[in-house]
């Protein structure tokens, strides 16, 4: 697809590619005869920021969510096959584990959800996902994570992302498309892929076959559990109780290396690799029978510097001949973009607008002393000479409280300019808007300066892990 | 001086004294015309970036001046007298600087780069203006049309906004 026109030839940055000017065409995106969309041509043309239109769009959900539905709660795969963990609407950073991962005509893949909130890019990611499974439906599998549900995309931003890019009706289409996304997968018949964990009514597998997945997940019980409960965060996996309350989230449960133990011996597997919490290296090996004993669960994140400001690696499971790797990576640079996805123009003019207001104001102001006088050269005022009419003194009293007014006005715009050039920037570290409360509170000086601190942001930001009430 | 008072302005002849005193005050060489450094001399505006803008837009017969007349009108336009759409196309014109009906790729990113300053690099602002062009474009022509502008901008309220409170 061709660049957006520069008809002037005015364009600054000429070495910097211009974003394609027309949404995808369907014989772009569907060739002659083909049936499913050309995914290539599709990650080409979003990479460069092109867009979709609503038609292609729905039609690329619609033929997902029936591929979906065909497929069972619990999933079975043998290696080779990538395994990813959290994406978050990090679209430059799923090229980049695209990459790593390996080729899709031979390598399967593995996603344990989470491909939406926080970033900027849920869309881009959604669309190109969902092409790639079209394309490669028996090797390339989307489980889902507790992100992919009404509840969580409305109180983060992909539903504002979607509002903003389409419109209700195409929200609507991908929350009924990840209702009808599975839930579990064994790997190598030792392994079980899940956003979450485990649970309390959790005991056999054919626990997780018989649920009825097609659904808005539920506050609690099985289906909650296994998109939202953690492992106990200690270096043994000691806990008091085989599933403590899970506090950080507000729902769920944490398990510990009883209820892993127990669970993991009963269905004769040997770890569960699982995502839903960020890692500052993109992965972490909870060695809970010994350091030289296979971890039990393996967490893998896979969306680096997370939220703009985790500073975190990402990393992915490579799983081939029997054997477990881990891929690190960075992050990758990303299109900026203003919060809430404003244009320049609603950026800018009140800020024009305060400039202008405040050079009219140095035009027509007068000194606190100064009397306005009759000039001693007539001005003629009108076609009719008529006396010029002396200024009596309330009448430039009401001018200079006028004027006086406007400069007010002016001073109050300068301070909301600056909060709001502070808030902007705290948004700008917080892609999603869910500023954490932490930061708001540490004060404007604390603020300036970007999060440099994995844990700092971990801290601040954890408000942001609970489900909504 | 003497300007001769048309339908169009819309202001008393107290006013228009008022006025006229503050043209001279602002008119320091006295040659009747207010020239660019009569307004960059000025302190208070020394921080102000747009300072070039506004007058190019108030200088209606493109002489590099404002005129007596061009200060009434321009300043008219943007008082409680003016309409919104009066407003509006003060603000196109900011952005327009060619004047050519039109908001360009290069006149957007020169503009955001006056304001900006170096607070976003080269590649961000690009990035931003690239998209709102495309975003607002909607015959596909490359550039920004007063219609396709107040489209994008009609939920701003700046007919309130930008009114200077004279009268």
């Amino acid at each position: 697809m061709e660049p957006m026109l520069d008809p002037l030839s005015d364009r600054f940055l000429k070495d910097l590619p211009a974003p394609p000017g027309r949404p995808i065409s369907r014989d772009v995106l569907y060739p002659a005869g083909q049936f499913v969309p050309n995914w290539r041509a599709l990650q080409s043309h979003l990479h460069k920021e092109g867009r979709v239109s609503k038609a292609e769009c729905i039609e690329i959900i619609a033929q997902t969510t029936s591929l979906l539905m065909s497929e069972s709660n619990l999933l079975e795969l043998m290696d080779p096959v990538t395994i990813v963990g959290d994406i978050h609407g990090q679209f430059y950073d799923l090229l980049r584990v695209f990459e790593l991962g390996g080729n899709f005509d031979s390598t399967k893949y593995l996603f344990l959800g989470d491909y939406v909130d926080r970033g900027s890019f849920s869309i881009e990611v959604i669309l190109l996902l969902y092409a790639v499974k079209l394309n490669y439906p028996k090797t390339v599998f989307l489980l889902r994570g507790n992100h992919e549900c009404r509840q969580m995309s409305s109180f983060f931003n992909f539903r504002s992302e979607c509002l903003y890019k389409y419109d209700l009706e195409v929200y609507d289409l991908i929350m009924d498309s990840f209702d009808s996304m599975p839930i579990a997968c064994i790997v190598n018949n030792k392994f079980i892929g899940v956003h979450g964990g485990i649970s309390p009514e959790l005991t056999s597998l054919q626990d997780i076959i018989d649920l009825q997945r097609v659904t808005e997940p539920p506050r609690l019980g099985l289906f909650c559990d296994l998109l939202w409960s953690d492992p106990v965060d200690n270096d043994s996996g000691q806990s008091s109780e085989k599933f403590k309350s899970n506090d950080v989230r507000g729902c769920s449960y944490c398990y510990g290396s009883v209820a892993v133990n127990t669970f993991l011996k009963k269905n004769k597997l040997l770890s569960i690799i699982r995502a839903h919490e960020v890692q500052i290296d993109g992965y972490k090996m909870h060695k809970w029978n010994g350091s030289t004993g296979f971890p039990v669960v393996i967490t893998i994140f896979s969306a680096p510097n997370y939220c703009d400001v985790y500073n975190n690696k990402g990393a992915v499971v490579k799983f081939n001949n029997n054997v477990l790797n881990i891929q690190q990576y960075n992050y990758t640079v990303h299109p900026y973009i203003l919060p809430n996805f404003m244009d320049i123009f609603s950026w800018s003019i009140p800020f024009v607008i305060e400039k202008v207001l405040e050079m009219l104001y140095q035009m027509v102001k007068t000194n606190e002393d100064e009397v306005p006088v009759s000039a001693p050269v007539p001005a003629q005022v009108s076609e009719k000479k008529t006396p010029i009419v002396e200024f009596n003194h309330p009448k430039a009293e009401l001018l200079r409280n006028k004027v006086r007014a406007v400069s007010k006005m002016m001073k109050m715009l300068k301070t909301l300019r600056e909060d709001k050039e502070v808030i902007l920037q705290l948004k700008g570290l917080c892609p999603d808007n869910k500023i954490p409360r932490g930061l708001l509170q540490q004060g404007r000086d604390a603020i300036i300066g970007a999060v440099d601190s994995f844990h700092k942001a971990k801290e601040w930001d954890l408000e942001n892990e609970r489900r909504p009430k | 001086m003497g300007v001769k008072i048309s339908q169009e302005i819309p202001f008393s002849q107290e006013e228009l004294l008022m006025l006229e005193q503050r043209f001279r005050r602002l008119d320091k060489d006295g040659s009747g015309m207010l020239e660019p450094n009569e307004f960059f001399d000025i302190p208070e505006l020394a921080q102000n970036p747009l300072v070039q803008r506004v007058i190019s837009v108030f200088d209606k017969n493109k002489d590099g001046n404002i005129s007596f007349y061009e200060f009434v009108t321009g300043i008219s336009k943007l008082s409680e007298a003016g309409s919104e759409e009066d407003k509006m196309r003060f603000l196109f014109s900011i952005y327009d600087i060619e004047n050519d009906g039109f908001i360009s790729n290069g006149e957007l990113f020169k503009v955001l780069k006056m304001m900006v300053g170096n607070n976003l690099t080269d590649v961000q602002l690009q990035q931003l203006v690239d998209r709102t062009i495309i975003r607002a474009d909607e015959d596909f022509d490359g550039k920004i049309s007063y219609e396709e502008f107040s489209k994008m901008i009609r939920d701003l309220e700046i007919g309130e906004k930008l009114t200077l409170h004279f009268k």
